[in-house]
């Protein structure tokens, strides 16, 4: 250790002498980052809020009960199963609604509502299951919610469900070795022909989102991984006759309602106020501009006509001529509006009077159809959206193909290169997918998945910033060496 | 000749050029092809980390997105404040100044971010401007929200705390908000309502969120002497999440209000060896001064004084931590000094508090007595203001007022400082010999 | 290979320094209560070596409080206590790891306060075939700051790693500073190994710790050139320092006009008094760096910096009094100049260049010295004349040969030249010897500087040579105009002679100045 005190010494002065003095140079540009940054309350910023998110409202007629409609919607986006044991409960503060308009007047006739309580078979309230989960009562499910469904119509509250099970989150193979049968033990019907389902589910949605890359310049042809394969959600499905949903109980003469589903947050103060929105898909995301998001999602659809301007003249068409050149087509765009805010006319725009609002609005007469186009009704399948919503409906393109003027007159094939879920639906009551499992190695088999981005990016990240920095290093040292070269020629020219 | 010269000048700006290739090297590299993912939604539940790397990925692929920019500066300012890595606090205050520069315009995001990052930086009087040029865009952001009512608080402006605090909650309601709310409440003594909130806010929001809000809850539940539930909630905490640094520091106080001052040495010591913080040096300094442990106290005020060294090399003003630590170890003209300089710019109640006892120490008792109201003026429950009042108002001869507050100091936070307590009770006594 | 792009990026970092001013490191990089740990690990069929470095930011260092006066056991016990968390296993079975060595450094950081730098090494003794090799390092879980851990096989093949084997920080030197990069957080590696492969070492050194610590990645990367054995490494440093030492005599400073000058003077014999002269500047630049040198490791109390001015100083006052010598000279030897004038005329022939051309090195000359004096003013400061530009300038008029080769500028002449040379040391000279010094090759230090003092001369040497070639020139074509009547050379000889005297007066006053 005799070494150390010079090495001190000399790395002292090889600091003063390759940093320059330090002492004439000052400290410039320094924040006060430094020592201490914690003196005042240092509370969240950013404390996530998705138990609030609604992700996807669905409507359609059921398939194989044609006299009924199902509604479905989610919450709670990129559940990652992996990696756990990880579960995703419902708030137990707020209140998940589906609303539907019957009579056109934006403001909702019937609204659904589930609410959430937790329960404990013991008191570590961390754990999840002690062992093996074969049915939903099973005692080793350490933690589980049940759900309370109302239906209230004109101020008048009825209970439809009282204390049914949620179906848990799929931890992973060794704790739930048969999921599909939870997932049926979780379906209900609490009287004839109405279905209420309640747990998790793949996410139904699919799509590559970096489709919204192009909005700064991206390059669509890179496109085509569902970044959602292997995220779940917690999905509510309920399936009621129509005439449930229909003005005056008569569907044939009222066909069309409007869906859309919100979420409501008890404050600190106490009260309920709504902090999430959605009806039809991709508003938020393509229509409307970024800074009325927050706004959009506290609003009723009483005050959409407000946001007309964003509709009829969008922003996304006139970035995508700019960045691929293809042509937006002229404002305004009343196509838009029958789309987002009236209905298409003949299919599922009311007749007489309405007030223009943002809803999923569902013709409850249109025919199932046998094999059904994931371009809906663009693709000349009238069932699909924007006639409601499937889950197998391919709204990112049908978006996409409906804001570049596929309905007035410009043809055309964009896409997100994602055409379908990689999970299979089932062809009955809930119809969603059944949740990844936390115990699947690669839940996201594509590259979508955020968890492998940062184990990758670290790497590749690292790696990719040193030879930036050895190449402009290599240049010096190639300047150097001419420079040398340079001087030693022109010294030998002269002894010549 | 000509040739020689010729590659002379060819060498030179090769060798210039390289220089400045160096020089910029510090860009982000440009926009790899790096597959995979997912823009980033803020509030999608996705852990902080993966929402970093996520959102770095993005901005190589788009650099000009200058929505994801203002993202990664929110996500750096989150990851500062939970990491304790101050290198995150500059990679925010580049990501923001970068969102700008793309888009200067309505970016609220951005705005809300330098907001953010001006509050960390204790410059309150900036983060409110920058919240309120963010709201005026988003009334609803957030972030924007948040900072303010930081801000407001900070700043002393406490009824325009209270309104912006209320309001936020009915826009945005949150776990991010009902941490604010309660602590408008708590400082206004009512401790039962802020930890209902803090209940509430603990009760929704996922696993990592319950964290801060239970933490908070451990120090009213101690605050008002109800040990135990205290300890239940840090208890839970810890088995969320085991690392989380203010639920150690909770717990040290927790020890100390139960007498385990050993323990509470070690949780101390625990805590300086992850962030030696001035404020919690200081504490583990006063407590092994009552232990009688000079030596072992001595060396923690020496990293203190280090501190504050650093603090100044940095041409940064002192804050109020270290001035009261100048008011009780160091020197008290320096301590007026930096607490006045702070009372110039903001009227909080924590500055109030810091100014008089410095006052106090310089041994300016009867400038020091208004000051020291003006600290106690919401009731905030917290032991020192109310000490230090009684404090003064002793060495002013103020017989029964001072009798009053040294009482009521005492009993509110049996986890504070015990050297703090025991120079109080001392004070106490000498009040009832005197009479 | 990896020596080529070393050696280049040891330039760079020097280079840079020449040539872009030096940002000052004050703050850590990651905050100045960090605790920031590398781990490099490398594994051989008998055994696996760790590497293990913490740099210990300025707060950290003060809580160590008196344990840093005695940095021997401050090392060893620091590295005793993170032996107990760093866990090996191969294979599944857990490998003991015992300290072979141990150090500790200490550098200034902000606000001069220390910052520390402790280096431990372990062994751990295992067959190692084909497997895993598991590594977790569970020192001290919560504290704030980066965490990286490398691998790298030796005689073995790495099949599988999830670290890389080059360090991303160079061992704690210099944390990357993308915007688009978060600080590192890695604990734990899991490698699985196959036998065979070429021989490998840990990244940094395989030394056991050098580590200048906070000069940080450029002295760093000057060490690991250094300490690179083998005759390729030795050679590149030697060419690079010959490199370093022709640009930095290019930088401002360093008499390249008085340079001109004397060489003007030598008529005939120019080259071979270039040579003297290089020689000159070469002796006197390795005498002043190895003293100082010298001085630096024997007195702790002794700082370079402060002796620059000084030195500094000395220059101006030598060069002062040869231009207050040759003005002398030129009065006194007033008449005498009718063989200088033919030769001048003849030499200038030879090359058969017009006046157009003459212009254009001169350009290229000042141009260079003027980005230098605004680009890296900085790191020269000490030894930059404030007319250095204006007086490069002034050297491509200077007054051509003389006749009667003066003998006074003779042989003591060339030592004033040496001097005014060589006096004030390179500072980056000075880094190589002691970054030599610190790892024990001393000599190669002292070569390492002599090739940057032969590489300074050189370049001087050329400048001087090309500046009389111009001035030649200059007055050839002046003559043959008639342009001040025949006065040329004489005017030139006073100007320059001025010239000289001026450098100097405002080499002195500004150092003075500063002192």
């Amino acid at each position: 250790m005799t070494r150390s005190r010079p090495t001190k010494r000399q790395s002292a002065v090889a600091l003063a002498c390759a940093g320059g003095m330090l002492t004439t140079v000052g400290f410039a540009g320094l924040g006060p980052t430094g020592a201490t940054a914690s003196s005042h309350r240092e509370a969240p910023m950013i404390a996530g809020l998705p138990q609030y998110d609604n992700t996807d409202t669905y409507a359609f007629r059921s398939p194989e009960k044609r006299g009924t409609i199902t509604l479905a919607a989610n919450w709670i986006p990129f559940e990652e199963p992996a990696g756990g044991p990880n579960f995703y409960p419902f708030a137990t503060d707020a209140q998940y609604d589906i609303k539907v308009d019957n009579n056109h007047d934006a403001k909702a006739d019937i609204t659904f509502r589930w609410t959430f309580k937790d329960h404990y078979r013991s008191k570590n309230t961390f754990l999840y299951n002690n062992g093996p989960v074969t049915s939903l009562k099973d005692k080793n499910l350490n933690f589980y919610q049940t759900y309370k469904l109302v239906r209230i119509k004109k101020g008048k509250t009825k209970v439809i469900v009282r204390k049914a099970r949620v179906a848990p989150s799929n931890v992973g193979e060794a704790s739930m070795p048969n999921y599909a049968a939870l997932r049926n033990q979780a379906t209900t019907t609490p009287k004839k022909n109405v279905r209420s389902f309640v747990g998790q589910a793949e996410d139904p949605f699919f799509l590559d989102l970096r489709v919204f890359d192009l909005l700064y310049g991206g390059d669509l042809s890179e496109v085509g991984d569902d970044t959602l394969a292997g995220f779940n959600v917690n999905s509510v499905a309920l399936q009621v006759p129509k005439r449930m949903l229909a003005k005056k109980g008569n569907s044939k003469k009222n066909p069309i309602i409007g869906v859309w589903s919100t979420t409501n947050k008890k404050t600190a103060g106490g009260k309920f106020v709504q902090v999430s929105r959605l009806g039809n898909p991709l508003v938020n995301e393509v229509v409307l501009p970024i800074k009325v998001k927050d706004a959009f999602n506290a609003s009723q659809p009483t005050s959409d006509i407000a946001a007309l301007k964003y509709v009829t003249n969008p922003e996304l068409p006139k970035l995508i001529e700019a960045v691929y050149g293809i042509k937006a087509p002229k404002t305004p765009r009343n196509d838009l509006v029958s789309v987002f805010l009236t209905g298409v006319k003949g299919l599922n725009k009311p007749q007489g009077k309405m007030t223009p609002s943002e809803q999923l609005r569902l013709n409850m007469n249109t025919p199932v159809t046998k094999n059904p186009n994931r371009l809906g009704v663009i693709g000349g399948d009238v069932q699909g959206f924007p006639n409601g919503r499937r889950l197998g409906d391919d709204v990112v393109d049908i978006a996409l193909q409906v804001v570049e003027g596929e309905l007035v007159g410009s043809p055309n094939d964009l896409g997100d290169g994602v055409d379908g879920n990689d999970a299979p639906f089932s062809g009955s009551f809930p119809y969603l997918g059944l949740p990844m499992a936390g115990s699947n190695p690669d839940p996201h088999p594509t590259t979508g998945s955020a968890k492998q981005t940062a184990a990758s990016n670290t790497d590749g990240n690292l790696l990719g910033a040193e030879p930036r920095r050895t190449t402009s290093m290599a240049a010096i040292g190639l300047g150097l060496f001419a420079l040398i070269a340079g001087i030693g020629g022109a010294t030998r020219r002269r002894k010549v | 000749m000509r040739r020689s010269l010729i590659v002379l000048g060819i060498g030179l700006a090769l060798a210039i050029s390289g220089g400045i290739g160096v020089a910029t090297t510090s860009e982000p590299p440009a926009a790899s092809t790096d597959p995979s993912v997912a823009r980033v939604v803020p509030d999608s539940g996705q852990d902080l980390t993966a929402t970093i790397a996520a959102l770095q990925d993005t901005l190589r692929r788009l650099p000009e997105d200058d929505a994801s920019w203002a993202n990664l500066s929110l996500a750096y300012v989150e990851q500062a404040r939970v990491t304790g890595l101050a290198t995150y606090y500059d990679k925010a205050d580049e990501a923001a100044a970068r969102s700008l520069s793309i888009e200067p315009d309505e970016n609220f995001s951005a705005l809300g971010a330098r907001g953010a990052i001006a509050a960390a930086r204790h410059d309150f009087a900036g983060a409110l401007d920058d919240a309120d040029q963010a709201l005026a865009i988003n009334p609803r952001d957030l972030t924007a929200l948040a900072v303010r009512v930081d801000a407001l608080t900070e700043l002393g402006r406490y009824a325009d705390q209270l309104r912006a605090v209320r309001a936020a909650d009915r826009l945005r309601p949150s776990t991010t908000i009902a941490t604010r709310y309660a602590y408008a409440y708590e400082l206004r003594g009512d401790l039962d309502r802020a930890g209902d909130v803090l209940q509430g806010a603990a009760a929704s929001g996922s696993l990592a969120d319950k964290a801060y809000p239970l933490t908070l809850r451990a120090d009213i539940l101690r605050k008002q002497g109800r040990l135990q539930a205290a300890g239940r909630d840090l208890a839970t905490v810890r088995q969320v999440l085991p690392t989380y640094l203010p639920a150690l520091v909770s717990s040290a106080r927790l020890q100390t209000a139960r007498g385990d001052l050993e323990g509470a040495v070690a949780t101390w010591q625990s805590v300086v060896a992850q962030q030696p913080l001035p404020e919690y040096l200081t504490e583990l300094g006063e407590l092994l001064q009552h232990l009688g442990r000079a030596d072992e106290a001595e060396a923690q005020f020496a990293v203190v004084r280090t501190t504050i060294e650093l603090l100044n090399a940095g041409g940064v003003g002192t804050d109020l931590e270290t001035a009261l630590f100048e008011a009780d170890h160091g020197s008290p003209a320096r301590a007026v000094e930096q607490a006045r300089a702070e009372w110039a710019r903001r009227t909080s109640v924590h500055v109030a508090d810091a100014l008089a006892w410095a006052l106090h120490r310089a041994g300016r008792n009867a400038e020091a007595l208004p000051i020291a109201r003006a600290a106690t003026r919401l009731g905030t429950p917290e032991a020192r203001f109310w000490i230090h009042r009684g404090t003064i108002e002793a060495a002013l001869g103020m017989t029964a007022e001072a009798r009053t507050h040294l009482q009521r100091g005492l009993a509110t936070d049996p986890g504070m400082s015990p050297w703090q307590r025991e120079e109080a009770r001392s004070t106490l006594t000498s009040l009832t010999v005197r009479r | 290979m990896t020596r080529l792009l070393r050696l280049t990026v040891a330039l760079g970092a020097i280079a840079m320094c020449l040539f872009v001013t030096a940002a000052p490191a004050s703050a850590h990089p990651l905050g100045n209560f960090t605790v920031n740990r590398y781990t490099g690990i490398l594994i051989s069929s008998d055994g696996v070596e760790v590497d293990h470095v913490i740099d210990l930011a300025e707060i950290p260092t003060a809580q160590l409080g008196e344990a840093i006066d005695d940095l021997e056991s401050l090392a060893e016990r620091e590295c005793e206590t993170s032996r107990g968390g760093l866990e090996l296993t191969v294979s599944g079975t857990a490998v003991p790891l015992t300290l072979t060595g141990s150090s500790a450094t200490t550098a200034d950081g902000e606000g001069g306060l220390p910052i520390t730098r402790i280096t431990c090494g372990f062994e751990g003794d295992a067959e190692i075939g084909a497997g895993e090799v598991n590594f977790r390092d569970r020192t001290a879980p919560e504290s704030v700051g980066w965490r990286e851990i490398t691998a790298v096989g030796n005689e073995m093949t790495l099949t599988s790693s999830d670290v890389p084997s080059e360090s991303t920080s160079e061992r704690l030197t210099a944390y990357p500073e993308d915007l688009l990069t978060s600080p590192l957080d890695v604990t734990s590696a899991a490698v699985v190994v196959s036998p065979g492969g070429p021989a490998g070492t840990l990244p940094g050194s395989d030394d056991e710790s050098p580590s200048a610590t906070d000069g940080g990645w450029l002295s760093s990367r000057a060490t690991a050139l250094l300490g690179d054995n083998g005759w390729i490494a030795a050679g590149l440093g030697i060419l690079a320092a010959l490199a370093l030492g022709a640009t930095h005599a290019l930088s401002p400073g360093h008499g390249k006009t008085v340079m001109a000058f004397y060489l003007s003077q030598r008529g005939d014999n120019s080259l071979r008094s270039a040579l003297a002269v290089g020689g000159a500047v070469t002796a006197a630049h390795t005498g002043s760096v190895l003293l100082l040198g010298l001085l630096v490791s024997l007195s702790t109390a002794f700082v370079p910096a402060s002796i620059y001015p000084y030195l500094t100083l000395a220059t101006g006052l030598l060069i002062l009094g040869l231009g207050l010598y040759l003005l002398v000279q030129l009065r006194s030897n007033e008449g005498g100049h009718g063989h200088g004038h033919g030769h001048g005329h003849g030499h200038g022939h030879g090359h058969g260049h017009g006046h157009g051309h003459g212009h254009e090195p001169s350009q290229t000359v000042a141009g260079n010295g003027t980005d230098e004096q605004h680009a890296g003013g900085h790191d020269h400061d000490h030894h930059t004349a404030p007319g250095s530009q204006s007086t490069v300038g002034l050297a491509t008029a200077t007054v051509p040969t003389d006749a009667h080769p003066d003998p006074a500028p003779g042989r003591w002449g060339v030592w004033v030249m040496g001097l005014v040379g060589g006096l004030v040391p390179s500072p980056s000279a000075l880094l190589l010897l002691l970054a030599a010094v610190a790892l024990g090759r001393a000599w190669f230090g002292v070569v390492l500087v002599l090739a940057f003092g032969i590489g300074m001369a050189v370049s001087l040497a050329a400048v001087g040579l090309l500046a009389r070639g111009l001035v030649l020139r200059l007055e050839g074509a002046a003559d043959r105009r008639g342009f001040l009547g025949g006065n040329v050379r004489t005017f030139l000889r006073y100007g320059a002679a001025i010239g000289i005297c001026a450098v100097g007066v405002g080499l002195v006053v500004r150092t003075l100045l500063q002192l």
